[in-house]
């Protein structure tokens, strides 16, 4: 004789551990150890779930879980609708050997009545779905992770070839949101390049021109052209409704100004030059590392000239596609950022290197005595500290 | 070294399928180097293995259907080092790129933008929806125009003096030597081991150096193949395709199009260095990038004298046409 339903809930009720929506909200606020397992079908899955929370259908759990969450000894929390299939959930979870697993008593319906948060992300249409799908595809992606992709909003300053093939892979990947700044026309030697632009462009500015192209790549991307040259109070105005910038100027004035209004408003930025043959990328933490002048206190005066036909101006696109290969990442919060290191690249003997870089103590912005401690009207931070 | 990997499947029983054959014998498709040795020039299962020494397993990577990320392989250098090359002489040179997909899309822009004169373009798809988010050459209005008059469209308004010659053909053994004969350097950006070969053998026999490209999920290789230059060809490398059971699924395994872009890019420019003779290309040299670590790593390859192409008792004296086992 089988057991009933009822019988089967009341035994493993007994052998779980259960928290209630309160406790769970306490230990995501205390620390972000406690993974959040949410084990409901994909259909209710794309109507909301709890920031954070990995999903995992309760149909695959034994199958995929070992994957997901290798470390038997993490703790987690399982949630389903209203707490009946996490319980289940949960006493597979122990069978297989986690030793620190709890059901969120009452589901997300609790979760809601206690008045806490969900996302409502993954409304994507069908056709957003297939656009993306070879993206989505991958496990470090999912639905989940081009809807982090979606939320992001880069600014681009510079709209020439350090960005061009950046800017085109950050619109046709669906990042949500792409400002590009670039005071400059596209002129005819500007081409060399600058796949962004075309002939019909010339003449045009380059960042409404390069906005052109965004929405012609990808209609889901919101572009904002600023043809402006970028300065003091103006500064923080735009950056503001940014997450992050990439910086693809090719000119130290702009770049060491951005590098001080990302430090003064922590906002990650990071950093595409070359020079001739080689390439360099930089990425600036604020607070967790060095910002550009702790490693470059001074600008190098380098030899832009152009070296034949295997140079930068054609080939200087290569920085910022790292760079928007990292901003990928930074959005997915996967994999290893270039944190503590500069990407070098030579592109003539085609090596790329890493090397190390560190925070300096005397940094005018970030060190122990700032110098430079806000942005001014109309000029760069960099003649304000002078 | 056959301790070492009896270790590495003992302990992790899944790549038993994947790196050993039903007789036990590790797979032709798979490499393995010793810190940057490929073993089989050394003592391959024999070689002995000291504390310290990094080893890597290295398989083929075709874009659409491999189920494990790869890494690769340097050889004898290549730099005639010709001075004071001009942009005049990119003028007269001849590019083919087979795909105006993935890899072939970064690939033709930066071409056309450094000044090539002539680019050749095959590929027989339409622009599918799913392809966008990599293939730059093609724009949402473009799906399901053939894909290689959206390239020429793009390619056009970047540069009008490029000349763009168009090939809505599946390249064949019937036809890949005839269509690549007039160009000078070729890219491949194709996604499928049959192809692969194919213009591997058809480069060899025309002898054309190609510019191999491969990317998967968060990962890129990238080499040069010039065997009339002394450089190592594919099958020196990789001596035949996967039979079609060792690949898992032949549904793609997605990628991140900024990695496309990144391997395309260094494709373009090892034509341009290989046409101006500036820089040392990536003959001999495997490039391999992980864009979730952020690192790129280099291996020696080398001419293997038992190639089956370009060896001395060379048994394929003619093209083959494999089952294309995988439409990516």
């Amino acid at each position: 004789m089988g057991k009933s339903f009822k019988e089967m809930l009341s035994e493993i009720k007994g052998k779980i551990k259960e928290v209630s929506p309160e406790e769970l909200k306490q230990r995501l606020i205390n620390g972000k150890e406690t993974i959040l397992l949410d084990v409901r079908e994909k259909d209710e899955v794309r109507k909301d779930y709890i920031c954070g929370a990995e999903l995992l259908p309760r149909g695959f759990l034994e199958m995929c879980v070992e994957e997901l969450i290798p470390d038997k000894e993490k703790p987690i929390v399982v949630y389903c609708a209203v707490g009946v299939r996490s319980g289940f959930a949960a006493k597979t979870l122990m069978d297989m050997g986690y030793k620190d697993v709890a059901s969120m008593r009452g589901g997300i319906e609790e979760w809601k009545r206690s008045g806490f948060e969900v996302l409502r992300d993954l409304d994507f249409t069908r056709e957003q779905l297939d656009r993306y799908s070879r993206q989505i595809i991958l496990p470090e992606v999912g639905e989940q992770g081009q809807a982090k992709i979606r939320r992001g909003r880069v600014l681009v300053v510079g709209g020439a070839h350090l960005s061009s093939a950046a800017i085109m892979y950050l619109a046709a990947g669906g990042v949500g949101t792409l400002g590009i700044v670039d005071s400059h026309p596209v002129t005819h030697g500007d081409l060399r390049g600058q796949i962004l632009h075309t002939v019909s462009s010339l003449g045009g500015n380059r960042a409404e021109s390069a906005a052109k192209v965004v929405e012609r790549i990808n209609p889901d991307v919101s572009a904002k052209a600023y043809p402006i040259k970028l300065g003091g109070e103006k500064t923080a105005e735009i950056l503001k409704d940014y997450d992050l910038v990439l910086e693809c100027s090719g000119d130290f004035h702009t770049r060491y100004l951005l590098n001080d209004a990302c430090v003064l408003m922590e906002k990650p930025i990071f950093i595409a030059e070359m020079a001739q043959d080689w390439g360099r990328a930089m990425n600036v933490y604020p607070g967790e590392g060095p910002c550009y002048r702790c490693v470059f206190p001074e600008h190098e005066v380098c030899d832009t000239s152009t070296g034949g036909p295997a140079d930068s101006t054609v080939f200087g696109g290569m920085m910022g596609l790292i760079q928007a290969a990292e901003i990928f990442k930074f959005f997915l919060e996967k994999g290893n950022l270039l944190k503590g290191e500069v990407l070098l690249w030579d592109g003539l003997r085609m090596r790329f290197q890493r090397k190390p870089i560190e925070r300096d103590r005397r940094c005018p912005v970030c060190g122990e005595h700032r110098t430079i401690t806000r942005l001014v009207q109309n000029e760069g931070s960099y003649e304000a500290a002078v | 070294m056959g301790e070492v990997i009896q270790g590495v499947i003992s302990a992790h029983p899944q790549l038993m399928e994947r790196l050993c054959n039903e007789n036990g014998e590790v797979r032709r498709f798979i490499n393995i180097f010793l810190n940057d040795e490929d073993i089989r020039f050394m003592k391959n299962l024999e070689t002995p293995v000291n504390d310290g020494d990094s080893l890597f397993i290295i398989p083929a990577i075709a874009g659409g259907s491999v189920s494990t990320p790869g890494e690769i392989i340097r050889a004898r250098r290549f730099s005639p080092r010709w001075a004071g090359v001009k942009d005049e002489k990119l003028k007269e040179a001849r590019v083919f790129i087979l795909g105006a997909g993935g890899l072939g899309s970064p690939a033709a822009f930066y071409l056309a933008s450094a000044g090539i004169g002539t680019l050749g373009i095959a590929d027989s798809d339409v622009v599918d929806l799913s392809n966008l988010h990599r293939q730059l050459l093609h724009f949402t209005k473009d799906v399901g125009r053939e894909k290689v008059r959206s390239a020429r469209g793009k390619l056009k308004a970047l540069n009008p003096n490029v000349k763009v010659r168009t090939y809505r053909t599946r390249v064949t053994s019937e036809n890949v030597r005839e269509i690549i004969r007039p160009y000078d350097v070729i890219i491949d950006g194709s996604d499928n081991f049959p192809t692969k070969f194919l213009i591997n053998d058809a480069c060899y026999f025309e002898k054309k150096p190609l510019v191999l490209g491969g990317i998967l999920k968060f990962y890129g290789q990238a080499t040069v193949f010039h065997p009339w230059y002394n450089g190592p060809c594919y099958r020196c490398i990789f001596p035949n395709p996967p039979p079609p059971g060792a690949v898992p699924s032949c549904q793609e395994a997605g990628v991140i199009g900024a990695i496309a872009g990144i391997i395309g890019m260094v494709q373009a420019f090892e034509a341009v260095k290989l046409l101006s003779g500036q820089g040392d290309p990536l003959i001999g040299r495997f490039l391999v990038f992980d864009a979730l670590d952020m690192t790129f790593n280099e291996f020696n390859i080398a001419r293997d004298e038992n190639c089956p192409l370009c060896g001395e008792d060379a048994s394929i004296t003619q093209l083959v046409d494999y089952e294309q086992v995988c439409q990516a």
